[in-house]
């Protein structure tokens, strides 16, 4: 678990003279589950398919385990396995049949019990022998999950697996890639849905117009750009607002003339409430506000905007 | 390359498609044998009609009817095979699951390439059984014998054959290339079977063209190859008269070998290269 999985160092795609993705530096430990966020656009796929030879790299450099993604493909291919955007399927096979050939593709012929196992695995016993064209979204994104497991790679590529799946299906995707990261596998995970990529994920790499603006730990990132928080809810609001801000170190901000959100250590905490209340400020509550990885994306990435609302449901995590 | 060779195979029998390709020439082969002991009845079967129709039912003279329907729509299933076994990979976006799983691109075209020569062969093989078979159902019907043996010849089968073998072969890998510049099903179809009937066109109201495109040189093999005699001197003469001059036949060898190997090797060299950005 001590290896580098994936490395890539100026590594830039150019379609017409438009960079898809542009000098792009990314460095994978072994038995990660990364999460590869990006607004849409961002080269998130383009990047997916060169790390899996898809596609030739304009310039720049990049391995996985080690060998050139160019030139040592035969080092590279047994040890991967790949969703890459939609489930793409022989439809007029049945699951089973599709893994036996992509499994037969890749040069395996696999026994009958390691597609049990697989089949199993994703949740599709009792469907194995339908037609592909006969399952919905979820189910084809399971099958594609077994797809990937077939050769028992030890880097899995997840591009954007829970697109179209209900809210159930993104939870069994959920545990699928959680269970993929316990049995130790790197899992390299490129999805919008920041929640789930935080529940998952414990590194990340944001990406935007193909280049890497915030690669590490998912914790270590989130301390550093503020950490925890309060929000205040009191009234008259203007009057608590205009004290709060003249304390700049509190960086008091409200998006909903509401809640007020401050940054501040536990300690001081006590001191701003006797200000409120010694100006006539009713104090109504006081909670802690954690800062999420959606928030953290939307203040990098500059695609929620600056006035962008937050939901105090996603930031209130616990109250004093 | 077994693995592999196993799972294009799979993929090709079950692929509807392909099983229509099958299902549309055994069924010619139906109703041709349909409509003439129909025929036969509707004349009387004292007839002069039904007393040909008994000749021409008769194996191995039967085996004449699927030969024909070869030679007129060989070429064309094997291009439609060949465009819809690259392109339907390109249209539904499945290179994406296959190609990361080995590291050289070309084994998936090489076997391509196998798979359609042998399922061709098969076509040909169940079109040449089902209408030994359906010549004798129609001799039962229309009361003739059911074979001749002594007319039969494997030699003379095998001659038969050779011209719709390297029409299919010729065509089916310029498709392979065409589809695979396109990345399009119906391109590689529609250059397939217009350009067929365009080399054949240009072929016959320009020497420079009989030169330089295969369909003449393949008539030339076949002129050098199957006939003999008085018949292999005419079949000369008529593809001199297209050419403007006597053309060699390693000269059309090398013409038709550069066609099959050169499209071969280009759309090797093209998918080897080329970005799958996806659909």
């Amino acid at each position: 678990m001590s290896g580098i999985a994936i490395t890539a160092e100026g590594l830039t795609k150019v379609y017409k003279n438009v960079p898809a993705v542009n000098n792009l530096s990314l460095h994978i430990p072994e038995g990660t589950i990364y999460g590869f966020l990006g607004p849409n656009g961002a080269g998130k796929t383009t990047t997916i398919r060169m790390l899996l030879g898809l596609i030739r790299p304009t310039s720049g450099k990049a391995t996985v385990f080690g060998h050139d993604i160019l030139h040592a493909r035969q080092h590279i291919a047994p040890y991967v396995g790949a969703i890459v955007e939609s489930p793409a399927f022989y439809t007029f096979m049945s699951g089973l049949e599709n893994l036996r050939l992509l499994a037969r593709s890749g040069g395996h012929d696999l026994p009958q019990a390691r597609y049990d196992e697989l089949i199993e695995f994703v949740g599709l016993r009792g469907r194995e022998k339908d037609k592909v064209k006969t399952y919905s979204l979820g189910m084809k994104q399971r099958l594609g999950v077994a797809a990937t497991l077939l050769n028992d790679p030890k880097l899995v590529f997840l591009d954007e697996p829970t697109n179209g799946l209900d809210p159930a299906g993104t939870v069994e995707m959920r545990n699928l890639i959680l269970r993929m990261g316990q049995e130790g596998r790197t899992v390299f995970l490129s999805s919008h849905l920041l929640f789930e990529v935080e529940q998952v994920c414990s590194n990340v790499a944001i990406i935007q117009k193909g280049v890497t603006i915030k690669e590490g730990r998912v914790r270590d990132l989130l301390a550093a750009e503020g950490g925890p928080g309060y929000a205040i809810e009191a009234a008259p609001f203007e009057k608590a607002m205009a004290i709060l801000q003249e304390i700049p170190q509190l960086k008091a901000t409200s998006f909903d003339q509401h809640w007020i959100n401050i940054n501040a250590e536990p300690q001081d905490v006590p001191q701003v409430m006797r200000k409120l209340v010694q100006a006539d400020v009713d104090v109504f509550q006081v909670v802690v506000r954690q800062r999420s990885l959606e928030s953290l994306f939307l203040e990098i990435t500059g695609t929620g905007g600056a006035a962008a609302p937050q939901p105090l449901a996603e930031v209130v995590v616990g109250g004093r | 390359m077994w693995n592999l060779f196993r799972a294009e195979w799979t993929k090709t029998y079950k692929r509807p498609a392909n099983i229509g390709l099958f299902l549309v020439t055994l069924g010619i082969l139906l109703l041709a044998f349909v409509g003439m002991v129909g025929i036969s009845f509707y004349e009387g079967m004292d007839s002069q009609f039904a007393d040909q129709i008994r000749q021409l039912t008769l194996f191995p003279t039967s085996l004449q009817v699927p030969l024909i329907v070869l030679s007129q729509l060989g070429s064309i299933l094997a291009i439609v095979f060949m465009s819809n076994s690259i392109g339907a990979e390109y249209t539904n976006d499945t290179w994406k699951v296959l190609l990361p799983r080995r590291a050289r691109r070309s084994d998936f075209i090489i076997i391509k390439v196998i798979i359609c020569l042998l399922f061709m062969t098969l076509l040909i093989a169940t079109s040449l059984i089902f209408a030994a078979l359906l010549g004798v159902l129609a001799n039962l019907i229309v009361g003739g014998d059911i074979s001749n043996m002594e007319q039969f010849s494997a030699s003379g089968l095998f001659k038969s054959l050779v011209p719709i073998f390297l029409q299919l072969i010729v065509f089916s890998s310029i498709t392979l290339l065409v589809t695979m510049a396109s990345r399009s099903t119906i391109m590689g179809i529609v250059f397939g079977i217009v350009g067929n009937t365009i080399f054949n066109v240009a072929a016959s109201l320009s020497k420079l063209a009989a030169k330089i495109l295969p369909n003449l040189h393949i008539s030339n093999l076949e002129a050098h190859w199957l006939f003999d005699g008085e018949e292999k001197t005419d079949q000369l003469d008529l593809v001199t008269g297209f050419f403007g001059t006597q053309v060699s036949l390693t000269t059309s060898l090398m013409v038709v070998g550069a066609y099959i190997f050169g499209s071969i090797i280009i759309g090797l060299l093209l998918f080897q290269r080329r970005d799958m950005a996806g659909q």
